[in-house]
């Protein structure tokens, strides 16, 4: 026999939103009703399935959230996800005697230190980016030296627009573009050739304010990396240091 | 001077404190709004710094509907502007030169159909994407956060009716779908 309690209020039970004298109510009639018994079960076997199947939290988001709320401001509590990232026991200690040192020294000490963390995790992102790139037969999706061709193609798959250029006849001549992930995000990369080297210039959005480039080595690249006009921009290559600081002198210029 | 700078240090950290530990929950949610790990991801950060940002608005009352809102607004904005972009593709597309074959965003298939297409995704998945948001964030808010009816009301901007009755019809669509044929005939189907 069809059973008149309504869907809705079978739910509002399912999911304790009941008034208390009505939710015993309810219980009795169902413990009575075959059909509100099996639509009870459905519930309770939706619920059972979507748990099981509810995503996971990716791996490093919440490093990468308390990075940018470090970065965003004057958070200065130790980000606890970035010590969890060492995983042997002994360097979970040591991060924990960074947790007494931090606190004692204050939090800006920690701050440059979890600065220091992330500068190291972009630079290897920024090699692994490139080492890949290199791996495939093309380094590009998108293979053009004409900028106006370069750009668009980014529009719609980055969320901003980066600075397309070519410094051809200086010498860095715009082979093409392509996507990337590095620090946790997509980011723009546009591939140049000197001679025979590749030269990525990988860019995505920041906050922090304009800085001339820096220069620094890693497992045998150059990199150079500066912030200008919001955006964030690494470049890696091969090719010596001279010319490295050549290319950031062109491509950081506004 | 060491005072000044605790003083001034004390809403984000307070933030930090009790904002983190709601990680899972704002992933959950922008996952299943947007249905893909790096806009999810990118939607989180985002959610986070604008919190942190509108901290000073926040007065106490229960953290989670008060951060979720703020995700849910992200992720629709976001969702709009997934919708605007592929648009901006299919014009520059027109742009381009002619010969040269790009892939288009909007041809390309989503994660979740080259998931479905390589069998990684199960078929409740399959289901939970093709829900409207907004049967699929109450779904979500109620069934894997746990929140109350009220509290989806207030992360959601709607009366609770509405929310009760979104909830009943997302449920009725997946179970539908899940529970089969046998779950579809007869007065018992829910």
């Amino acid at each position: 026999m069809p059973c008149d309690v309504q869907r809705e209020k079978l739910a509002a039970y399912f999911d304790g939103e009941l008034a208390g004298a009505e939710q015993a109510t309810m219980a009795r009639h169902i413990a009575g009703c075959t059909s509100c018994t099996q639509a009870l079960r459905q519930l309770q076997a939706l619920q059972a399935r979507l748990k099981k199947e509810a995503s996971a939290l990716p791996e490093g988001l919440a490093a990468r959230v308390e990075l940018a709320l470090v970065d965003a401001g004057e958070v200065q509590v130790v980000p606890a996800a970035i010590a969890s990232r060492w995983r042997m026991p002994q360097l979970a200690g040591l991060a924990a005697s960074y947790v007494v040192v931090a606190l004692v020294a204050g939090g800006l000490g920690y701050s440059l230190m979890a600065r220091q963390q992330v500068a190291d995790a972009v630079s290897h992102d920024v090699v692994a980016a490139h080492v890949r790139a290199l791996m495939q037969e093309a380094p590009y999706q998108v293979a053009s030296s004409d900028q106006h061709t370069v750009k668009p193609w980014f529009a719609g798959r980055a969320e901003f627009s980066p600075q397309v250029r070519d410094f051809g006849p200086q010498g860095f001549a715009l082979a093409g573009g392509r996507l990337d992930y590095v620090a946790g995000q997509r980011v723009a990369a546009l591939v140049y050739r000197h001679d025979k080297h590749v030269i990525d210039l990988l860019m995505w959005p920041t906050a922090k304010p304009d800085a001339g480039p820096q220069f620094s080595m890693r497992e045998g690249f150059h990199l150079a990396s500066w912030i200008s006009g919001g955006l964030e921009a690494q470049a890696i290559s091969d090719m010596g240091a001279d010319e490295m600081k050549a290319f950031a002198g062109l491509a950081s210029a506004p | 001077m060491v005072e000044s700078c605790q003083k001034h240090m004390d809403r984000p950290d307070e933030f930090q404190r009790i904002a983190m530990p709601q990680l899972q929950a704002a992933y959950g949610l922008a996952y299943t709004l947007l249905r893909s790990r790096p806009e999810a991801e990118d939607a989180v950060q985002d959610s986070y710094l604008r919190a942190l940002r509108a901290f000073h608005q926040f007065r106490g009352e229960a953290f989670k509907p008060w951060f979720l809102t703020i995700v849910r607004h992200v992720c629709y904005r976001r969702l709009q502007q997934l919708k605007r972009g592929h648009n901006v593709i299919s014009l520059n597309e027109a742009l381009v030169d002619e010969g040269q074959v790009f892939d288009v965003a909007s041809d390309a298939p989503t994660p979740e159909e080259v998931l479905v297409q390589a069998g990684e995704v199960s078929e409740l998945q399959r289901i939970l994407a093709a829900l409207p948001p907004a049967l699929r964030e109450v779904l979500h808010l109620r069934e894997i956060e746990e929140l109350s009816y009220q509290q989806i009301a207030t992360a959601t901007g709607v009366p609770i009716g509405t929310v009760m009755s979104r909830l009943s019809r997302a449920r009725v669509q997946v179970l539908q779908i899940v529970a089969g044929p046998k779950g579809m005939d007869g007065k018992n189907a829910l």
